[in-house]
């Protein structure tokens, strides 16, 4: 087309000197220079036509453009999140309504300023050396995710806010697009609900244990005899109050989880010694079900990292599940083998096997199969949900598979202490429980590190 | 019956359902002879008389908790040697020290097994005098 055009607008120059066959006469010349004239005539027209097009089709997108950052501008100005734009120096560009409201400062007196003045000690002093590391080493210290921080209002008032920051560049200019959200409401419920269970979880356990402890007193005989019909009542009273402190436990322990303040105390330590520990805790349960466990094969001198108390749960929890759900009079054979750098525990037991529907879901939150069974069996449909949490804090892996021959094999797969190369890992989740402000004082120095 | 055989126990505790089922779980199941304080200044008062060989206390009370009480009856000429187990139900490792430090020998987990509680502490007390 552009080549077409440029061909039609040479005509008018060339065409008089081009010599026409038959065509020598003066009247010949004249018609001919008047042709030429009406050419040209329309070519400027359509160049006429196609700049006017050209300048339709700019103006078109300079609306649709100005439409576009219309419709962001609104879209900032309502943002219920405070929204700041600042440069790679730190000064601010964008300062939005939900901002203004946040902060007690209006967006003409912020536009110009450095962001370091909605910031407490110490970020306002290192504010500055995080950009300058970012720009120099591209350091992302909070760039691309959520973290809490804390900021500084207008009257000096500090703040919990949640930080997300973003960084883009426009016609070559690096920008920082900050996302702040005033937290300060949803820790004020996370204090009420951590005092909440504190509370009930004491004043629930009081009454309870001690209801458990008369009724465990009378079921084993302290208070004399009872008659059959009496003693089973008495037995059925105080294996459900077992089951309600279990609960209980659980429960506390899904908050601890959730909420990442489940302490571990990270230890080396001796594998076979603590599956024998967990085989010993469960042995009245074993005994209850008449299915006794097996170590089948043994890995002497196998080592991990790990919190006892916590893998001791994990075992136990394992341990119970397969008794309680196979047939009386079989066994669960425990094995531990080697595989590459880790050790796995597999706990088989000769139970019907998990339900196809229920595969999926075996590892979350209330978790129960045949609900007829589960009821039986007194189980809280939280302990596997819990296992795999504390197995994933060890960097380890949980998991089952059918077994040959009928039954499930549950497994649990740990770093084998001695064989790593290097320092031990840190379980992901530990530095995660950090960005929420939770980590001890080191960890969380480790965090702004990163 | 020699001298080192356990008989006298000081039991500190502010939950009375708690004290009457510790009781059975020692009295009756034990066979231990058992004084129940429902608070650490109780414990302090009687705690001579009474000559305990043991001091089991809770960790949680008002007032004055475990450790204090504990703290406060070794300045007993007659108590400032007497073994002590502390009960608790946190029982965190670090938790655990914290209460050796403090002087006892054991710490025994709540809820206890009112049927094996005796039977523990027996153990404690052998595995000390052995």
């Amino acid at each position: 087309m552009k080549g077409d055009r440029l061909r039609f607008a040479l005509l008018p120059f060339t065409a008089p000197w081009v010599p026409e066959a038959g065509a020598a006469g003066p009247s010949g010349t004249q018609a001919g220079t008047a042709m030429a004239l009406v050419i040209a005539v329309l070519l400027v027209l359509m160049a006429g036509l196609a700049l006017h097009r050209e300048q339709r089709r700019r103006e078109a997108v300079e609306e649709a453009l100005t439409a576009s950052n219309i419709q962001q501008q609104a879209l900032i100005d309502t943002m219920v999140d405070a929204v700041i734009i600042i440069d790679e120096t730190g000064t601010i560009q964008n300062f939005n309504p939900a901002a203004e409201a946040m902060f007690g400062y209006t967006a003409s007196e912020m536009v110009g300023r450095n962001i370091r003045l909605l910031m407490p000690e110490p970020h306002r002093s290192a504010h500055d050396g995080y950009l300058a590391r970012h720009r120099e080493t591209g350091a992302r210290n909070v760039l691309g995710r959520r973290s809490e921080v804390e900021a500084l209002r207008r009257d000096g008032s500090r703040f919990p806010v949640e930080l997300a920051v973003t960084d883009m560049r426009i016609h070559g200019r690096r920008l920082f697009s900050g996302l702040l959200r005033d937290i300060t409401e949803r820790r004020k419920v996370e204090r009420l609900k951590d005092e909440f269970i504190a509370t009930v979880s004491h004043e629930l356990r009081t009454p309870l244990t001690a209801i458990r402890g008369s009724l465990g007193l009378v079921n084993g005989g302290a208070a004399g005899e009872l008659p059959a019909q009496p003693a089973a009542l008495i037995r059925l009273a105080h294996d459900n109050s077992e089951r309600l402190l279990q609960l209980i436990d659980d429960l506390l322990d899904v908050e601890r989880l959730g909420s990442g303040r489940m302490e571990f105390h990270f230890a080396p330590l001796a594998l076979m010694p603590l599956i024998e520990e967990a085989i010993a805790g469960n042995a009245a349960l074993a005994e209850k079900h008449a299915v006794p466990c097996r170590i089948t094969r043994t890995l002497g001198d196998a080592r991990v990292h790990g919190d006892p108390q916590r893998l001791l749960q994990v075992l136990g929890n394992l341990l119970s599940n397969a008794c309680k759900f196979s047939p009386r009079g079989s066994t669960v054979e425990i094995e531990v083998t080697r595989r590459g750098d880790r050790v796995r525990i597999a706990i088989r037991d000769h139970g019907p096997g998990i339900a196809e529907a229920l595969r999926p879901h075996l590892f979350s939150r209330f978790a129960q199969g045949d609900t007829g069974n589960t009821r039986q069996s007194g189980g809280t449909g939280l302990g596997l949900y819990i296992s795999k949490a504390i197995v994933e804090r060890h960097g380890g892996e949980i998991g089952f598979t059918p077994a040959t021959g009928g039954g499930t094999t549950f497994y649990l797969e740990l770093a084998a202490l001695g064989t790593m190369p290097g320092p031990v890992q840190i379980p992901a989740l530990m530095t995660r429980s950090n960005a929420i402000g939770q980590g001890s004082r080191k960890e969380r120095k480790t965090y702004e590190q990163q | 019956m020699n001298s080192n055989e356990l008989e006298r126990i000081l039991f500190v505790e502010d939950e009375a359902d708690i004290q009457a089922v510790a009781q059975v779980a020692l009295e009756a199941v034990g066979g231990f002879t058992v004084r129940i304080c429902s608070s650490g200044e109780e414990a302090l008062r009687v705690a001579e008389a009474f000559a305990p060989q043991l001091i089991l206390s809770d960790v949680m009370m008002p007032d004055m908790d475990g450790p204090a009480t504990l703290i406060a009856l070794r300045r007993l000429p007659a108590l400032a040697d007497t073994p002590a187990i502390f009960m608790t139900a946190r029982v965190l490792p670090q938790e655990v020290e914290q209460l050796r430090a403090c002087g006892a020998m054991a710490v025994i987990a709540k809820p206890f097994d009112p049927m094996t509680l005796a039977q523990q502490i027996k153990d404690i007390w052998g595995q000390s005098h052995a």
